[in-house]
């Protein structure tokens, strides 16, 4: 049944709103919303084109702004950012942890980088130009020795235990996953931080402290990444399960 | 299936009301204008095809291709269709909403109140 007679209309919906719409809707319901809304426009236009027009705007615009917010946090999107953001970190936090080690002249980082590593404060380089500059250079002289280090594996090992534990519940949604993993990939670092403004260490003491921080954030990144992944593929079979 | 998913929001029982009432003529115009014309909720058409994939997920709806008409640019329309799973869940939310109004009215609450 449709709501209206058959005869050809000669008027058709604006062409850009058609074009958003048929950017953001998924493939699979892009064919009936548009046809819906044309439906509805063809009985619109033929009291008022004016009146017309702006009602399909308003509902390209609403539409659009729904589908938008589904594509952003669609599992495909999601599953991107959960790929290249922990691997853009964990390139950047092997290049701190190598800096660490070879670091003779604080100085040529910038002018108060010694003070903020006395706080531990190594991911203050990360505003440095020149660390960027000799970025690659510095990465080249790493050594696989600087990143083993026994605590930090141990912190790690259980962190991941408990995300895991926490993954094999079926309960637990992608977003209390996504939270708890990073934030125990996180927390040993901040923990060395507040550990050291708590404490008055002598300079010497200090390389330590953080080197477990920054090495837990290392070990942990990966396979963080790894398990929320699973947790994607999941959700996304699940989906792909209901729309077939 | 989670808790969550056992429940209805107002919006999605409204919705598959309009879809008994249309019986097999429940497409997405369709049932926006019912919406509007019974009930006064003039919704954005995404924003109804979106409560339909929900419920679609929940299994409490289903849905199939129709056919293509020149009103509709010759694009083929999608119906939508209520599932046991979906009567049952209408049946309980309405259960529940007519127990707890049980005895009550909201001039009776206001009287009591004030």
């Amino acid at each position: 049944m449709s709501l209206y007679s058959d005869k050809e209309p000669d008027i058709k919906p604006p062409a850009l709103a058609n074009k958003v719409l048929s950017i953001l809707l998924p493939n699979r319901l892009a064919e009936s919303v548009l046809g819906d809304l044309e439906e509805e426009f063809n009985l619109l236009a033929k009291q008022n084109i004016k009146r017309a027009n702006l009602w399909y705007w308003q509902q390209a615009l609403e539409t659009s702004r729904i589908y938008l917010q589904k594509k952003l946090v669609s599992v495909e999107m999601l599953g991107r950012l959960n790929f290249y953001l922990p691997l853009i970190m964990f390139i950047m936090t092997a290049g701190l942890i190598v800096l660490l080690s070879i670091l003779s002249d604080p100085t040529s980082i910038s002018d108060t980088f010694w003070d903020e590593l006395l706080q531990g404060k190594i991911h203050t380089a990360l505003f440095s130009t020149h660390f960027w500059h000799n970025f690659w250079d510095i990465l080249a002289l790493a050594e696989w020795g600087m990143f083993i280090h026994f605590e930090s594996l141990l912190i790690s090992f259980f962190s991941i235990a408990m995300l895991l534990y926490l993954y094999k519940e079926q309960q637990a949604s992608i977003t209390k996953l996504a939270v708890c993993g990073y934030s125990l990939a996180f927390i040993p670092y901040i923990w060395s931080i507040m550990h050291i403004a708590n404490h008055s260490f002598e300079a010497r003491q200090i390389g330590p402290i953080v080197a477990t921080g920054i090495l837990c954030l290392l070990y942990q990144l990966p396979p963080v990444s790894y398990i929320i992944h699973r947790k994607l593929m999941q959700l996304k079979a699940v989906h792909l399960e209901i729309h077939q | 299936m989670s808790e969550k998913d056992k429940f209805l929001g107002e919006f999605e029982q409204m919705t598959m009301l309009a879809l008994l009432h249309l019986e097999n003529a429940a497409y997405g115009a369709a049932i926006r204008q019912l919406l509007a014309e019974q009930v006064n909720r003039d919704v954005a058409i995404g924003a109804l095809y979106s409560t339909l994939e929900r419920l679609e997920r929940k299994g409490m709806v289903e849905s199939r291709l129709g056919e293509a008409t020149a009103q509709r640019g010759g694009r083929a329309k999608r119906y939508f269709k209520v599932t046991a799973k979906g009567h049952s869940a209408l049946n309980r939310a309405r259960q529940a909403m007519d127990t707890l109004w049980q005895g009550l009215s909201i001039r009776h609450s206001l009287c009591q109140k004030g």
